[in-house]
């Protein structure tokens, strides 16, 4: 498993079946998770044929106060019998409740992929808004300053590097945030981590050391990543209070990146998740150090067994004496 | 495992109980007073006692259970799965009445089980009542497997001829 | 940590399947074998080397995979320390989807959990990389988890997998439960249950073995415990023989698997149910096979209803070197046990387990035992001429017996005391692995 997946596979198992032609309907109640700190909840609350999907995320307030919910207005709204609940109206606990009444579903089977594959990619979209939002206006400033042609290189002109554009920032793991910037040529998503353990650091280490090589030899398509330790980029030291133990990591989005809504789509599913796969590919590291570690411990146990001498009968035997001198046998 | 009572009443051959059966066919056994008989307590416990292959024997009515149950097994393995009931009648017949070997006969197979019969007057008197026995069996045999269908035989039933009572058969 | 409001995991791996999903719930999330399927390193290593964890993500706009793998391919060579290292220890797949991929050349299928034990760490490591990240899509540092183990696991395995769970996935907190007792825990939920001890004796038939484990006052006994050598896996294969023998036009595992699920149960006699079948031709039942092609075929099920679960109870039917009857040796277990508890184990006897799901099991079981009890205690009221106060045997069926190790451990995760008997991630830095080898018990809320 290289990538980790956007969509979440309880959800769509959960529609799968329930969109199924002969579904009987049972009741649901069931807690899932999804990466940070992202809590569903699927049930029947009334009615065994209407379910209730709503989700909890930490970072809600900041999502809410870029877009989210327009954003899912927009991508669930066009279903008549989706009811998206927020606020006052939604499950007490939850931030965003679907309600999705699954007898009044009428698609056929393409479109019924389509939302099941909708439904279970909920988080991805409610994370999106922010993204979105910056690439607007991205769009809006590449319009008014439009890019210097000479500029091959990407470098940073004077006039927008540090201009006071506004940034958007999700504290999505509460001391792990995530800052959008965009600018007239590009948009700089930074994100700051922490890291519990300190091998982790030193694997972190290695990893984004790598991130940045990738790029100089030969995937030049790639966004451009840099990284700090400790020290806070300069586009967010205006916000972001500096402090000993978090690792940035800065991914430059340029135009080739935000071209299409399809890329754009892509750019933001993977780089959401971006943390967790960082985190993942840290913990399977591990794994396989592990494995080739007791790879190791077993082929020196091997050796030392073939140096085990082997104790003849008759040494057994032999007579043997105590700390104080008497005798005794062995059996 | 499923034992059927002992008639300690019954005249014993050898070590085996000459139980009486209710029957139209002719031979020595007494007229049968239960309505329940030997060879309905055969037939009940055929299907069940077949998956056993340790049979604890209690009594000379034990014996004839036995020798009963095996003969169905080799009744159920004259039978093909297409043979209607008025050949399986003519079949089974021919079964019952061929020539077969009573304890103590050198082709007996469960002579390890079975006492030889102590005169020859027991002997004649043995072969004719199993005789009589076996007809009796095959005949009630029919009625059960050409229950619902007279073309052909409960496969259900058939599939028990498989089955070795005993790791044996006559 | 800010791991508070998370649920807590609940994964209980057994030797045919795993059982994954959130305190909480009342089923788990998902249910797959306890499979791993792994590349063939003849094949797949030596032709294309590719580095593992290169940045390949984000490598292009499009991201498609295939632009992914040849990205990081191309510069494998130029890796600086993931040089000569291949993917092979990410190409692997867990669950329904092994057994898929194993039918193919490149990929062997192996199971990491054999008796109940953890066989192969470095497969179940990857087996528990994919569950938590794939499937349960949590980051292990944020949740608590609750494994479980069989009885008698060595406190070396315990050791080992907590190394796994807090080394390499840093997860925030770990208990590891017993599975008897948490089958113990499951059956609080029967009517039946009034005190909600951890006293009693656990049934737990799976796929491939029966246990029989006495526990008391949430202690394994031991020395007490017995195996018997037949499970689901041998009642399927009895209904095969049957199909076959009876000639059916399918005969294959996956319709003796439907048979059994759908139509076995548990009769009183097997006498007396053959007789009853003679009466009444209702009782063959018809079971239709959708074959690849859509074709349907029919299958007649008749004896095997009631005879395969009868293995149970008198395994003499299908095998030919175990013959103790399963009420026997319950009775034998408790009888081993120490005399104090015995009564209360004959009172609480729990099921668990997909192979204990037959109708009338439990009457049946409850039903022998009392027989072989009720004999014990008159033979012993007639030698010593005292009043015996009798003993109460008791079988408890409930709902959630097909998944009651999980279900016990899914109970015991929900409650607001659970974090403070798990071990953190702080304690194990601290002390190092041993202290995984206590766990507090719960007390009975």
């Amino acid at each position: 498993m290289l990538q980790l997946e956007p969509q979440n596979l309880l959800i769509e198992e959960t529609f799968n079946t329930a969109l199924a032609p002969g579904y009987e309907p049972v009741s649901l109640d069931r807690i899932l998770t999804d990466f940070d700190f992202t809590t569903y909840h699927i049930s029947t609350p009334q009615d065994k044929t209407k379910i209730l999907l709503s989700i909890g995320i930490k970072c809600w307030s900041d999502l809410s106060k870029y877009g989210a919910l327009e954003l899912l207005q927009k991508k669930y709204g066009g279903y008549s019998f989706v009811k998206i609940l927020s606020q006052g109206s939604c499950e007490p606990g939850y931030d965003v409740s679907l309600y999705i009444d699954i007898e009044q579903v009428q698609l056929d089977d393409e479109a019924k992929l389509e939302l099941i594959n909708e439904l279970s990619l909920l988080k991805r979209n409610c994370f999106a808004a922010p993204f979105l939002k910056a690439f607007a206006r991205y769009e809006v400033l590449a319009k008014e300053t439009p890019v210097d042609p000479n500029n091959l290189y990407g470098e940073d002109s004077a006039a927008t590097s540090n201009s006071n554009e506004e940034v958007l920032k999700l504290d999505y793991r509460g001391e792990e945030s995530i800052y959008i910037k965009p600018s007239n040529d590009r948009v700089t998503v930074i994100f700051s981590t922490v890291f519990n353990d300190e091998t982790d650091k030193i694997f972190s280490k290695v990893f984004l050391q790598e991130f940045s090589d990738a790029r100089k030899r030969s995937i030049q398509k790639a966004p451009q990543v840099i990284n700090s330790h400790k020290e806070v980029p300069l586009e967010i030291q205006h916000i972001a209070p500096p402090s000993d133990d978090k690792t940035y990591i800065t991914f430059v989005l340029f135009p080739r990146h935000l071209s299409t809504e399809d890329v754009k789509w892509n750019s933001i599913t993977h780089i959401q998740l971006f943390r967790s796969y960082f985190h993942y590919h840290i913990k399977i590291v591990k794994c396989y150090l592990h494995q080739r570690m007791r790879f190791r411990v077993q082929s020196f146990t091997k050796i030392l067994n073939r140096a085990r001498r082997e104790v003849d009968e008759e040494e057994l035997r032999a007579e043997r004496k105590t700390a104080s001198g008497r005798r005794f046998e062995v059996k | 495992m499923p034992v059927p009572e002992e008639d300690t009443n019954a005249r014993i051959v050898g070590n085996l109980a000459v139980l009486p059966i209710k029957t139209q066919f002719k031979g020595p056994s007494l007229p049968c007073m239960d309505p329940y008989d030997i060879i309905d307590e055969v037939l009940d416990l055929f299907r069940a006692n077949t998956f056993f292959k340790n049979f604890e024997i209690k009594g000379a009515s034990d014996r004839t259970l036995i020798y009963g149950i095996l003969f169905v097994s080799q009744a159920l393995n004259a039978l093909s799965p297409n043979t209607n009931q008025n050949e399986a009648v003519r079949i089974l017949t021919n079964l019952s009445l061929e020539d077969f070997a009573i304890p103590g006969d050198i082709g007996f197979p469960l002579n390890a089980l079975y006492l030889p019969p102590s005169t020859k007057n027991d002997a004649v008197f043995l072969r004719q009542y199993l005789a009589q026995f076996r007809q009796e069996l095959a005949s009630r045999l029919i009625q059960r497997l050409y229950l619902t269908d007279s073309t052909k035989p409960s496969k259900f039933w058939l599939a028990f001829g498989k089955k070795k009572f005993m790791n044996k058969s006559l | 940590m800010s791991s508070i409001n998370t649920p807590a995991v609940v994964m209980d791996n057994g030797t045919g399947f795993t059982k994954l999903g959130f305190a909480g719930n009342d089923s788990p999330s998902w249910v797959f074998p306890t499979a791993i399927a792994t590349r063939n390193t003849s094949t797949g290593s030596s032709s294309k080397p590719m580095a593992p964890s290169k940045p390949s993500f984000l490598s292009s706009g499009t991201g498609n995979s295939n632009s992914l793998i040849a990205g990081s391919n191309a510069n494998s060579k130029a890796s600086s320390i993931h040089g000569n290292r291949d993917m092979a220890d990410l190409d692997f797949y867990i669950g329904d989807y092994a057994l898929e991929a194993a039918k193919g050349p490149s990929y062997s299928l192996s199971y990491p959990i054999r008796h109940g034990q953890i066989e192969n760490w470095d497969q179940m490591e990857r087996f528990w990389e994919t569950s938590i990240f794939k499937y349960l899509k949590c980051e292990p540092e944020d949740h608590y988890f609750l494994l479980t183990e069989p009885p008698l696991n060595p406190p070396e395995n315990r050791e080992n997998t907590a190394e796994i769970m807090f080394e390499s996935f840093n997860c925030a907190g770990l208990y590891i439960a017993v599975q008897a007792v948490l089958a113990l825990a499951a059956s609080w939920t029967s009517s039946k249950v009034i005190d909600r001890s951890l006293t009693g004796t656990v049934i737990d038939s799976g796929d491939g073995v029966t246990h029989v484990i006495p526990v008391a006052e949430g202690y394994v006994i031991g020395s007490a415990i017995k195996n018997i050598p037949i499970a689901g896996r041998d009642i399927t294969s009895f209904i095969q023989t049957m199909l076959r023998e009876r000639g059916e036009a399918d005969s294959s595992l996956r319709t003796a698997e439907q048979i059994k699920q759908q139509f076995c149960y548990v009769c009183p006699d097997i006498v007396k149910e053959f007789r009853k079948y003679d009466n009444d031709p209702e009782m063959f039942a018809k079971y239709i096979v959708d074959t690849v092609s859509h074709k349907k075929i029919e299958v007649d099920v008749g004896y095997e209803r009631f005879l395969a679960p009868e293995i149970f109870f008198n395994p003499e039917i299908c095998s030919s070197d175990f013959l103790t009857p399963l009420p026997i040796i319950v009775d034998q277990v408790i009888q081993a046990s120490p005399i104090d508890v015995r009564k209360n184990l004959y009172k609480n006897i729990v099921l668990s387990g997909g192979s204990t799901m037959f109708k009338d099991f439990g009457r049946r079981l409850q039903r022998d035992l009392k027989t072989m009890v009720n004999e014990r205690v008159e033979a012993s009221e007639r030698l010593s001429g005292a009043k015996s106060s009798g003993v109460q045997v008791q079988v408890i069926s409930h709902k959630r017996q097909r998944n009651a190790v999980w279900f016990g451990g899914s109970l015991m995760a929900q409650t607001s005391e659970f974090k403070s008997y798990c071990h953190t991630k702080r304690d194990y830095d601290e002390y190092g692995p041993n202290i995984v080898r206590n766990f507090s018990l719960f007390s009975v809320p």
